[in-house]
C-alpha cells in the first residue's frame, strides 16, 4: 500500500509538483495521464522512493520511502523506465536476471533460473535468449525490459503479488499496435489479478480507457482529477487538460474510443490552468 | 644469466629448501632483491589498473573511462610531487614509513580528482559522458601543468624522483613497498569483486540499478574509493602507466562478454601478465638502456584500441 500525503517536489526554482495526495491499497490498474510536462514522470519518482518529496510524505507499507533500503524496497516496488540504453553486449538472458538482482547473492539459483526461462516462453524471445540486448529492435527491447521489471516481483514461492507495486513510465514507447495491447493485458494478468498494483503513465487516452480502473489526470503539477476511470475521462475535462476538443463515441464493451480534433482557440488555452483549477 | 632450474633453486632456497643446484651467491641476490620484487611489483601494479579501469568503466557506463582519463593517475602524481617537494616540511604521517605516507598522499590527490569530475560531469542524476570527458581533460591539464611547475623548484636529487612519475618506471622496486602496496592493491580488489552484481545492475542505468534493490550511492563509493586506492598508490611507486586499464576490460568483454564478476577477476590476471610483459620488452629491446614502461604499454596498446574501435564501428553501422 502506498500513501502520499500532500506531496510538493521542486527542482531548483522550478516546481514541478504541487501538493498531491493519493492512496493506492487495493489491486487495480492507475492510469496516469496528462499533457508533456504535467509531472507524470516526476509523480512516479516519488511514489516509487527514487525522488524524496519537497514537503510531503511517501509511505510504502507504512514507512517513509526514504527509509527503506534499496535491496529491501526493491521486494515491493518494480519500476520500468522510459528510453533505456544497456552499457555493453549484455545479453537477454542477463538482462532477464538483472531482475532478479535482489533474489541471488553471486550465482542465480535454480528457482530463478526457471522463472527466467518460463518468461522468455511466455514473451515467444526464446530464440533470443543468447543475443546481445542492444541489437534487437527497439520494440523488443522494450518488452524485454518490462519483463525483467515483472521479473523483479515474482516470487516463486508464492503467486500473490499482494503490497507490490509496478511503475510503467510510458510503457507503450516502440511496440506496435499488438503488442500494445499485449503489455497492457500482461500487465493486467501478472500484477492486478495477482492482488499487485499498477501505475501506469499513459499518453494514449484509449488504452487508458480500455485498461484502467482508475485515471490520475495531472496538469503543470497539479492533480485534476483522481477517479474511476469513467469519472475521470471526460471528455470535457480531456478537451480542457489538453486543449484540444476531444470528443468520446461510445461503442459496444469497453470500446468507447476518443478522437480529438483542432485545438481550441487560443484564449481557452492561454487561461487553462485557472479555469481547470475550477473545474 | 640465471638458467631456469637455478631461479626455481634459488627461490626454493630461500625458502628453505635445498635442491642440490649449483647457483652463485650473485645470481641469488639479483633474483631476490631485484627480479622477483620486480615482477611482483608489475603484477601488482598490473592487476590494479586494469580492474580499476573494468570497474571505473562499469560505474560510469562507458567504455572510455580509465584511471587516467578521469585525473586519478595525474592527481596522484601531483600530490606525490609535493610530497616530495614539502615533504621535509611535513611530518611522516603514518608510522614513520616514508613510502606509506607516499602511497597515502598519492592516494588523497587521487580521491580528490576523481570526485571533482564525477561532481562536474552529473547532471540531474546521471552521468554526462562529454562533461566527464572534458572535466577529465581540464582537470588533468591542471595537475600536470603544476607538477611541471614543480620541476622548477625542486632539487637534482628531487628532479630525478619527479621525472620517474611522467615516465612511469618499475625501476624502484623493494619488497617493502611491495608489501605496501599489496595491502593498497588486494584489499580493493576483494571489495570490487563483491560490487560485481551491482555493477551488472549499474548497465541498465544508475536509476534502474536503484530500482533493482541497488544501493547506488553505496556501490559508487566503494567503487571510487577503492579504485583511487588502487590506482593512487600504484602511481606513487610507479609513476604513470597508461593504457592498461582502457584495454584490457575491452578485449576481456569482447571475448568473455560483459559479466563483471569474470571480467574482474581476469582483468587482474591479465593485466599482471601484460605489465610484466611489456616491463620485459622495456628493459631488453635497447639493451643495457632502459625505454620507460610506459612507453612500451602505449605502444602496443594504441593498435589494439584502433582496432577495437574500428570493429565496433562496423558492428554499429554495417
Amino acid at each position: 500500500m502506498i500513501l502520499a500525503e500532500n506531496i510538493s517536489f521542486a527542482l531548483g526554482k522550478s516546481s514541478l509538483l504541487q501538493r498531491a495526495s493519493f492512496r493506492f491499497d487495493k489491486p487495480e490498474f492507475v492510469a496516469v495521464i496528462g499533457p508533456n510536462g504535467a509531472g507524470k514522470s516526476t509523480l512516479l519518482q516519488l511514489l516509487s522512493g527514487f525522488y524524496k518529496p519537497t514537503t510531503g510524505s511517501v509511505l510504502i507499507n507504512g514507512k517513509g520511502t526514504h527509509l527503506w533500503s534499496a535491496s529491501e524496497f526493491a521486494h515491493f516496488r518494480a519500476y520500468l523506465q522510459q528510453q533505456q540504453s544497456v552499457f555493453e553486449s549484455f545479453t537477454v538472458e542477463e538482462v532477464l536476471m538483472m531482475g532478479r538482482t535482489i533474489h541471488f547473492a553471486s550465482k542465480l539459483g535454480l528457482a530463478d533460473r526457471l522463472l527466467v526461462n518460463q518468461t522468455l516462453i511466455e514473451l515467444g524471445l526464446v530464440e533470443r535468449k543468447n543475443q546481445a540486448f542492444n541489437h534487437l529492435s527497439g520494440g523488443e527491447q522494450q518488452r524485454i525490459q518490462f519483463a525483467r521489471t515483472l521479473l523483479q516481483l515474482k516470487d516463486p514461492s508464492s503467486e500473490s503479488l499482494a503490497g507490490k507495486t509496478l511503475f510503467l513510465d510510458e510503457p507503450l514507447n516502440n511496440l506496435d499496435l499488438y503488442y500494445q495491447y499485449n503489455l497492457l493485458q500482461l500487465a493486467r494478468t501478472n500484477v492486478v489479478e495477482k492482488q499487485g498494483t499498477v501505475i501506469a503513465v499513459l499518453h494514449d487516452i484509449n488504452m487508458a480507457y480500455q485498461f484502467a480502473d482508475r485515471v490520475i489526470v495531472l496538469s503543470n503539477g497539479n492533480t485534476i482529477c483522481d477517479a474511476p476511470t469513467e469519472e475521470a475521462l471526460h471528455p470535457e475535462l480531456l478537451s480542457r487538460v489538453y486543449g484540444m476538443h476531444i470528443q468520446k463515441h461510445e461503442s459496444e464493451h469497453r470500446t468507447a474510443y476518443f478522437s480529438a480534433s483542432n485545438a481550441l482557440p487560443q484564449s481557452a488555452v492561454s487561461n487553462r490552468k485557472e479555469s481547470l483549477l475550477h473545474y | 644469466m640465471i638458467a631456469p632450474k637455478q631461479v626455481l633453486a634459488i627461490v626454493l632456497n630461500a625458502i628453505g629448501i635445498d635442491t642440490g643446484i649449483p647457483f652463485e651467491d650473485v645470481q641469488a641476490e639479483v633474483l631476490l632483491s631485484l627480479r622477483l620484487p620486480r615482477i611482483v611489483l608489475a603484477v601488482l601494479v598490473g592487476a590494479a589498473l586494469s580492474v580499476s579501469g573494468a570497474v571505473l568503466q562499469g560505474v560510469f557506463r562507458n567504455p572510455l573511462v580509465d584511471s587516467g582519463l578521469i585525473g586519478i593517475g595525474s592527481g596522484a602524481s601531483l600530490f606525490a610531487a609535493m610530497y616530495i617537494l614539502a615533504g621535509s616540511f611535513v611530518p611522516v604521517l603514518l608510522s614513520g614509513n616514508p613510502s606509506l605516507t607516499l602511497a597515502f598522499v598519492a592516494f588523497v590527490g587521487a580521491g580528490i580528482t576523481t570526485a571533482t569530475v564525477y561532481r562536474i560531469s552529473r547532471f540531474q542524476q546521471s552521468i554526462h559522458v562529454t562533461m566527464l570527458i572534458l572535466a577529465g581533460v581540464a582537470l588533468n591539464a591542471i595537475c600536470g601543468a603544476l607538477t611541471g611547475l614543480m620541476t622548477y623548484l625542486a632539487s637534482e636529487s628531487e628532479l630525478r624522483d619527479l621525472t620517474f612519475w611522467t615516465l612511469g618506471s618499475l625501476g624502484g622496486a623493494t619488497w617493502g613497498n611491495n608489501l605496501i602496496l599489496a595491502v593498497f592493491v588486494v584489499i580493493p580488489f576483494f571489495f570490487v569483486v563483491r560490487l560485481s552484481r551491482s555493477l551488472d545492475a549499474f548497465a541498465l542505468g544508475e536509476q534502474s540499478a536503484y530500482f533493482l534493490g541497488v544501493d547506488i550511492r553505496r556501490t559508487k563509493l566503494i567503487a571510487f574509493v577503492c579504485t583511487t586506492a588502487m590506482v593512487g598508490a600504484s602511481v606513487s611507486f610507479v609513476g604513470s602507466i597508461g593504457f592498461i586499464g582502457l584495454v584490457i576490460p575491452h578485449i576481456l568483454r569482447a571475448v568473455i562478454g560483459p559479466g563483471h564478476r569474470n571480467l574482474i577477476v581476469l582483468s587482474a590476471i591479465a593485466g599482471a601478465i601484460l605489465l610484466c610483459l611489456s616491463d620485459l620488452i622495456s628493459r631488453t629491446i635497447l639493451m643495457p638502456t632502459e625505454v620507460p614502461v610506459g612507453i612500451i604499454t602505449a605502444l602496443f596498446g594504441t593498435p589494439v584500441l584502433l582496432v577495437i574501435i574500428i570493429r565496433q564501428k562496423k558492428r554499429l553501422f554495417v
